[in-house]
């Protein structure tokens, strides 16, 4: 919840019941001369959408984030300015106008990104025709054939302009796919007679482990949580999920000479705080050592659950639910 | 403590876009490190995310790429394409220029000569033997050609020291001109003398022409055509340093250009009987005088066939030999080969006898080039 505040939406307000609450907002919540300098600055005028459109849509994103201010703060010119100035202005307009259901907006839509998508969907899923048939589902939501009591839904209304356009249908491409996966990876097909249903082994049953295999587990526990984030993220790319240094570097937007400093604190860290650990659990400073040279296969310990917690659900799920 | 990751609600596609783009405020950002830190979806999903990306951006690089190689391989193909052009180019001309370059001395000389011989100004500035005239007379081997052959190629082989020279100008006979003769008041004896030489000439050259046809039909034609070729220019530039050489002093009056005198460019062996080759050499009616580079002056009667050595009656060394004549027409004289012409009507040779000149310029005279005596 603290992450959704920071963003400032909340998962029981709706994308389209954001832009509802915009649409009550009078147009003159923008300053009129910024109007005009908004609208040639977005290109809208290539797909048609006139200045008043425009300006509707401009104030109604800017009334729903109140210009990024507190709820109760008024925005001045220059503060609706830097807002507007800090979104991806041009993709903004066009997402909301084609959620808006204007039909230019849409072929100009297609004509920028349709190409990428189909590119960007077979890049995910590695198969053209998986693909090709993920980007064309998402061209039927986004197009706004899904319709929730009665109304028409379109995904490009929760686009906010944060990010690019095209680097936001990735994601969205992204996160089908994933959920996708992880809702199917266990289906099986009927008529295949090869695939017979392999149920997983049982669960061991828990072993009369020593005390101090306990007192392990605490330790390491509280040294994983007393983590900084970006160490725990990278102890989990690198060592859960296997990525390249190269890998993570780029999603840190770090070199990887920089990833590999980092991964190599964080584990010394680590390192020490489980020994402070263990030596605030009463153990002595041998036995600490001691602890610390324990087969890893000896211990009960699953660093999966430790790191993360595969186990929720996703956002939508939840949503639903 | 830090904070425990927030699992129950994933960030949305904006936030993990906004934060793989590196748009996000640091505590957002922190946010969301935290939250992908511990969850695999999350994860999954940026990593997917930013495959893509790179994917695409690769493809959009590769394309660029190609798109900045595309004009530049155009440019380089049309660069690459001047090579081969070049080279073709190149393989043209000298193919072009192997194949009709003695093509032009040929076509010259054969234009030349039948002017040479209708002007009886000076005839002894008439070009040698073509090539192309020798290779068909070598082919042919009709009387007809080799006359004209011998008239041609009487230029003197002094300086020639190609051997590859075809023989069928080595020792040809040199009448007349036979244009220049009936034009000219020729004595009967003159007229008969130079029957005479024609037919030794004719006779000569049907021989020599035959023996080279055989030879040239079993040759290669190029190759042979080349060699005559070369054998005319040299000829030609031979002759004309004979006639340079032959030019008397400009102070000699009474000699005129005539059909039957032919100085400086009348046949002579390739060797003469001292083993040298000839240094300068003249004909006057049928005796041919020719002196090699030792001094040592030879005569003969048969146009060069045979030579029999002249005792030294002069002093000094011998260097030139040349004939002089003397017009009946107009009463002035020439020299043969000087170019210099005096009366418009046509020449004839009336009397004609041979000199000597020494190394100091002394000159010495002879009617049969055997007896000889101070000028």
């Amino acid at each position: 919840m603290a992450y959704l505040q920071v963003v400032e939406f909340t998962p029981s307000q709706s994308v389209e019941g954001a832009a509802e609450a915009a649409l009550v907002t009078a147009p003159e919540a923008i300053h009129e001369p910024l109007h005009e300098e908004l609208w040639r600055e977005c290109g809208a005028e290539e797909y048609g959408l006139t200045l008043a459109e425009c300006s509707r849509i401009l104030t109604h994103l800017g009334v729903a984030q109140n210009f990024g201010l507190a709820p109760e703060a008024t925005a001045s010119r220059q503060q609706q300015a830097a807002f507007f100035g800090s979104l991806r202005l041009a993709d903004l307009v066009l997402a909301q106008a084609c959620a808006a259901g204007n039909e230019r907006a849409w072929e100009h839509f297609l004509t920028l990104y349709q190409q990428s998508l189909v590119r960007a969907a077979i890049a995910i899923t590695g198969s053209d025709t998986l693909g090709r048939d993920l980007a064309g589902s998402l061209y039927a939501e986004l197009y706004g054939l899904t319709e929730r009591d009665g109304e028409r839904r379109c995904p490009l209304a929760s686009y906010k302009g944060r990010g690019s356009l095209i680097g936001w249908l990735r994601t969205i491409l992204a996160q089908r796919h994933v959920d996708h996966c992880r809702r199917s990876h266990r289906e099986l097909p009927l008529d295949d007679p090869e695939n017979t249903y392999d149920p997983p082994a049982p669960e061991p049953e828990p072993e009369n482990q020593p005390a101090e295999f306990a007192v392990l587990w605490k330790a390491l526990e509280d040294a994983l949580h007393n983590q900084e984030e970006e160490e725990r993220f990278l102890l989990a790319a690198y060592y859960m999920d296997g990525r390249t240094l190269l890998q993570i570097g780029r999603t840190l937007a770090v070199h990887e000479a920089t990833v590999s400093r980092k991964l190599h604190r964080a584990t010394d860290r680590l390192r020490k705080q489980l020994l402070r650990n263990l030596l605030d659990a009463g153990l002595s400073k041998r036995a600490a050592q001691e602890a610390l040279g324990t087969d890893p296969r000896d211990l009960n310990i699953n660093l999966k659950i430790l790191l993360q917690s595969s186990e929720a659900d996703t956002f939508q799920e939840k949503a639903a639910q | 403590m830090k904070q425990a990751p927030q699992l129950d609600f994933h960030p949305d596609a904006e936030s993990l876009n906004a934060f793989a783009e590196r748009v996000l405020p640091e505590p957002e950002r922190v946010q969301i490190l935290g939250h992908i830190a511990g969850c695999s979806r999350c994860r999954q999903i940026l990593y997917l995310a930013q495959e893509a990306a790179d994917e695409m951006e690769g493809l959009a690089w590769r394309a660029e790429k190609h798109h900045q190689d595309q004009p530049r391989w155009g440019m380089a193909s049309w660069r690459m394409a001047w090579i081969p052009a070049g080279a073709l180019a190149a393989l043209a001309g000298v193919a072009i220029t192997l194949h009709f370059w003695p093509a032009p001395p040929r076509a010259e000389m054969a234009k030349a000569a039948p002017q040479e011989m209708n002007a009886p100004s000076s005839p002894a500035s008439r070009p040698p033997a073509s090539a192309e005239k020798a290779q068909s007379a070598a082919k042919s081997a009709t009387p007809k050609l080799a006359v004209t052959e011998t008239d041609e190629a009487a230029a003197p082989t002094a300086g020639r020291e190609n051997p590859a020279v075809p023989e069928l100008t080595a020792e040809a006979p040199q009448p007349a001109p036979p244009q220049a003769a009936p034009q000219a008041r020729q004595p009967e004896t003159a007229v008969a003398a130079w029957q005479q030489e024609q037919q030794r000439a004719v006779n000569a050259l049907s021989t020599q022409a035959e023996a080279a046809a055989k030879v040239t039909q079993a040759k290669m034609h190029t190759a042979a055509d080349r060699i005559v070729a070369t054998g005319a220019s040299a000829y030609t530039a031979a002759a004309a340093k004979m006639e340079m050489k032959s030019a008397p002093p400009s102070s000699f009056d009474g000699a005129a250009p005539t059909a039957g005198l032919v100085a400086a460019r009348k046949p002579a062996p390739a060797r003469l009987p001292s083993g040298l080759l000839p240094l300068s050499t003249a004909t006057a009616q049928h005796h041919t005088v020719a002196i090699d580079p030792a001094g040592a002056l030879f005569a003969s009667e048969d146009l060069g066939r045979s030579w029999e050595q002249v005792p030294q009656q002069w002093t000094g060394r011998a260097v030139q030999v040349r004939a002089k004549s003397i017009s009946s027409v107009t009463g002035s004289a020439a020299v043969p080969g000087g170019g210099e012409e005096h009366g418009s009507s046509a020449p004839a040779a009336r009397a004609s006898w041979l000199e000597m000149v020494n190394d100091v310029g002394q000159a010495w005279v002879s009617a049969d080039g055997k007896t000889w005596r101070a000028r």
